[in-house]
């Protein structure tokens, strides 16, 4: 899954499949299989808190009557509860019994509005009068038919100890006032001009006639009746009068009977829940017969799962700062697009997603949150309104990749042809431009040289920048470009060290020239030797883009192994969380870094949390884990150390610094390799930063040589501002798409840095600076 | 911009700084400002002679950068 994996429908055209993938509004099992559809979760989230009031109220809003179900209910919910799984199921009755009894409802009603229309119910037990009393609350004019000497029906059959009769009593004696209670009446209905609408509530009543299982509907469009005349649920006979109650209300008002009523019957729910981390717990036992103290209501309460799927919100940061569930993020995502006039606030959102399929991964549903992203990226692209600053500087970089300043393509001296082509990706030789000699001088000696051909090189981008950009045009670019150096070159073998270029291009190149390097030298031989000890517990950290790559991450672990190492958790098995199958993104995924650095922060730390030494195989994971303060690895620095004193945690490397070590490791390959020079920038000016200076500096995204150009221009042209007191410079260049300032003084032949900023904003009109 | 005291008070630092080049003491000066597509003008300090304009960080950082995203979201 994730940008080349499994498609998934298009959120332009399939947004409600894709909401409907995402299950976290359905219903617990509890209340699915509860017919009353009681909010059990609600009612356990208050009673825990201790918070009875609120209880009661969530139970009365499904339950007319409450203080009667309470203490009869058949419990249907009980065998559902996923509790049960997992220790005993909760004790949902005993729970709205202790609702019941200690809490207090506030006097507030909503006013009575009587209306025109009349409703008769038939009988007057637990159906007729949850449904004499929804009707009378709407204000309906409802007559119950009681052929006994009083209400209650069924309900006064039972015994005293377990429904007391002033129970029963207070129940009909909360019906409202527009409800009137014939008792003695005989077992007919009443002539049709008294009524507009009927209720079969007591199975006496016309026996025969029998009502559709959801509206209740009989052959007669104004006579309702249960499916089942013979049921004797408490619960479920008290959903029968609820039912009747509101077919016969949208009878009144000339409504569907049957338009979104999906949800009233049928047991079934799609809820995922996981039990992982829930420990196995019995019941509360009451200290009093058969009710709950109210504190032993919240001791129960809390043993509720409180049944919710947000899988993917609990692996992921974006997710998790933007809050909610995927379902709600999809109608915002989708609105953002769709606006025409207005504001797109979920622009940042849209950009601040990794784009790295955890989310389909851990999905029940495989809802990939990366593949809507991308596609409302590629979206904003095409209307023009990609926020500029979201991949600016991602984009620059990777323009650079590909400028004749970074990039290199050469077949091995001494040859025409390449059979192997390496191709270390930007940001390998940006972090450690020495370990990409190293490992290029090793594949020269180590692969096989077939018909004269030998092992060529390629510096530049792979097109991922692009891709993750939403910019198709530009990683087509890349491809194309990659594509022609590699047809000329004899369509060699690319060996790639970088899961991500490898998943970029593996939709571009054939599956049999495409190969990692960590494969490669598994076949090949690697090029250090010998058991590694000293380095403590270790700790393989895969890539997000190796999550689909089982190869990959097999071929790693065995190198690793040769060189004595071993993922600690991995002796007491593989598992889906040592395996890398659900590995985390470090932030520089999808471009984080550069919409959301703060979000992207929080990536590259839960990636790389816990202790030990971490061994990750991808360059920028290994240099935002170093940031994040982890004792992070690369590892072909593994591979190529001869013992543990061989390595130290590289820290990460600022972006200017990146593009220095870019440039070197070109001139150093050519200048060792082929003997030529490589022309260098040449620096106009020297610039002193403090550290402090220096590090705000490249969170702004300000390069060094970007203020070179600032004060080389400023020094150059006389076009500056001096302050009156301190003697400082301050000065200004558009240099692409930004204006860079920069407040500097002389000191020596040097010039001191004390601030930078930028804006996007042009000014008047301002002079273009290339900043390349 | 220039509506907004606060950015009056910020812009007030370009008392401190003088142009290079002509010497001269700044003064407030309409200036376009454009971005996204949009075009607006605002006072900006500005050396009167050769017209170079002044913007201070905390003006770049505050009250433009929320145009400029604001701007972005449009």
């Amino acid at each position: 899954m994730g940008l080349n994996g499994e498609r998934q429908p298009p959120l332009a055209t399939a947004r409600e499949e894709l909401e409907a993938r995402c299950i976290q509004e359905e219903p617990p099992r509890c209340q699915a299989a509860c017919p009353a559809r009681v909010d059990v979760r609600g009612m356990c989230e208050a009673l825990a808190k201790g918070n009875p009031d609120e209880a009661l109220k969530l139970l009365r809003k499904s339950v007319p009557f409450p203080e009667i179900l309470c203490r009869i209910c058949d419990e249907p919910c009980g065998p559902a509860c996923l509790r049960g799984e997992s220790g005993e199921p909760v004790r949902i009755r005993m729970l709205e019994r202790a609702a019941v009894e200690y809490g207090r409802e506030g006097p507030s009603r909503r006013p009575l509005i009587r209306k025109k229309q009349r409703a008769l119910v038939a009988g007057g037990g637990l159906a007729g009068l949850t449904a004499a009393k929804e009707l009378g609350r709407k204000g309906y004019a409802v007559t119950v038919l009681v052929p006994e000497d009083r209400a209650g029906g069924e309900l006064l059959l039972l015994p005293e100890s377990v429904l007391p009769r002033d129970v029963v009593q207070r129940g009909v004696a909360s019906l409202p006032e527009t409800v009137t209670v014939r008792t003695g009446a005989a077992m007919d209905l009443s002539p049709r001009e008294e009524w507009d609408a009927a209720f079969l509530a007591d199975a006496r009543f016309l026996p025969d006639m029998k009502g559709d299982p959801l509206s209740l509907v009989t052959s007669d469009p104004v006579v309702f009746a249960p499916d089942d005349r013979t049921e004797t649920s408490p619960v479920l006979l008290l959903s029968y009068g609820k039912r009747a109650a509101l077919s016969m209300d949208r009878v009144f008002q000339n409504a569907s009977l049957t338009a979104s009523r999906e949800g009233e019957t049928g047991a079934g729910t799609r809820l995922h829940t996981s039990l992982e981390g829930v420990t196995p717990s019995e019941a509360v036992r009451p200290s009093d017969g058969d009710r709950y103290t109210l504190e032993e209501a919240a001791r129960e309460a809390c043993r509720c799962i409180r049944c919710s799927c947000l899988e993917c919100v609990k692996r992921c940061p974006f997710l998790d700062h933007y809050g909610g569930y995927p379902k709600l993020h999809i109608r915002t995502i989708y609105n953002n697009l769709a606006i025409v006039m207005g504001n797109r606030t979920a622009s940042r959102m849209i950009n601040s997603c990794a784009l790295c399929g955890l989310c389909a991964r851990v999905c029940p549903n495989d809802l990939d949150m990366g593949a809507v992203c991308l596609e409302a990226r590629r979206s904003l692209v095409a209307m023009k309104k990609m926020p500029t600053s979201a991949h600016d500087f991602a984009l620059r970089d990777m323009a650079s990749s590909g400028s004749d300043e970074f990039a290199l393509l050469r077949n091995e001296p001494g040859t025409e042809r390449s059979a192997w082509l390496f191709f270390p990706g930007c940001q390998l030789g940006a972090s450690d431009p020495a370990i990409v000699e190293k490992t290029y001088a090793w594949l020269r000696a180590r692969l096989p040289h077939p018909d004269g051909a030998g092992t060529g090189i390629i510096l530049r981008c792979c097109g991922a920048i692009g891709s993750w950009a939403g910019r198709d045009d530009l990683a087509q670019a890349e491809h194309h470009a990659l594509l022609d150096s590699w047809e000329r070159m004899g369509r060699p073998v690319v060996v790639t060290a970088c899961p991500s270029c490898a998943r970029e291009l593996k939709d571009v190149l054939p599956a049999d020239r495409l190969r990692s390097i960590w494969d490669v030298a598994r076949e090949f031989g690697l090029p250090g030797e010998g058991e590694l000890s000293g380095l403590g517990d270790v700790r393989v950290l895969d890539p997000c883009a190796a999550r689909d790559d089982p190869e990959t991450r097999s071929a790693v672990r065995e190198l690793l192994r040769r060189r004595g190492l071993r993922d600690a958790t991995e002796e007491s098995g593989s598992t889906a969380e040592n395996d890398g199958s659900r590995s985390e993104c470090c932030g520089y995924g999808g471009l984080v870094s550069f919409a959301h650095p703060a979000l992207a922060d929080r990536f590259a730390d839960r990636a790389s949390s816990g202790g030990g030494t971490k061994i990750t195989y991808c360059a920028m994971c290994r240099d935002l884990f170093a940031r994040s303060g982890a004792e992070a690895y690369h590892i072909l620095d593994i591979l190529f150390a001869r013992e543990p004193g061989d390595l130290a945690v590289r820290p990460c490397p600022s972006w200017s610094e990146r593009r220095d070590r870019r440039r070197l490791l070109r001139a150093q390959l050519l200048r060792t390799i082929w003997g030529e020079d490589a022309a260098m920038r040449e620096l106009n000016v020297r610039l002193l930063f403090s550290g402090e200076v220096e590090a705000l500096t490249d969170r702004r995204w300000i390069l060094r040589e970007d203020i070179e150009t600032v004060v080389a221009t400023a020094e150059r042209t006389g076009r500056k501002f001096r302050h009156r007191t301190n003697g400082r410079f301050l000065a200004s260049a558009r240099i692409g798409a930004v204006t860079v300032w920069c407040e500097y003084e002389p000191e020596g032949d040097a010039f001191r840095v004390h601030r930078a900023y930028s804006h996007r904003m042009r000014i008047g009109e301002e002079e273009d600076h290339d900043g390349q | 911009m220039t509506a907004n005291s606060d950015v009056r008070r910020e812009l007030a630092v370009s008392e401190e700084w003088t142009c290079f080049a002509c010497g001269e003491a700044l003064v407030l000066r309409e200036a376009p400002l454009s971005y996204q597509g949009a075009t607006f003008r605002v006072e900006v300090p500005c050396c009167p002679t050769c017209g170079q304009y002044f913007l201070p960080e905390s003006v770049v950082l505050g009250k433009m950068a929320q145009v400029e995203q604001a701007l972005e979201d449009k």
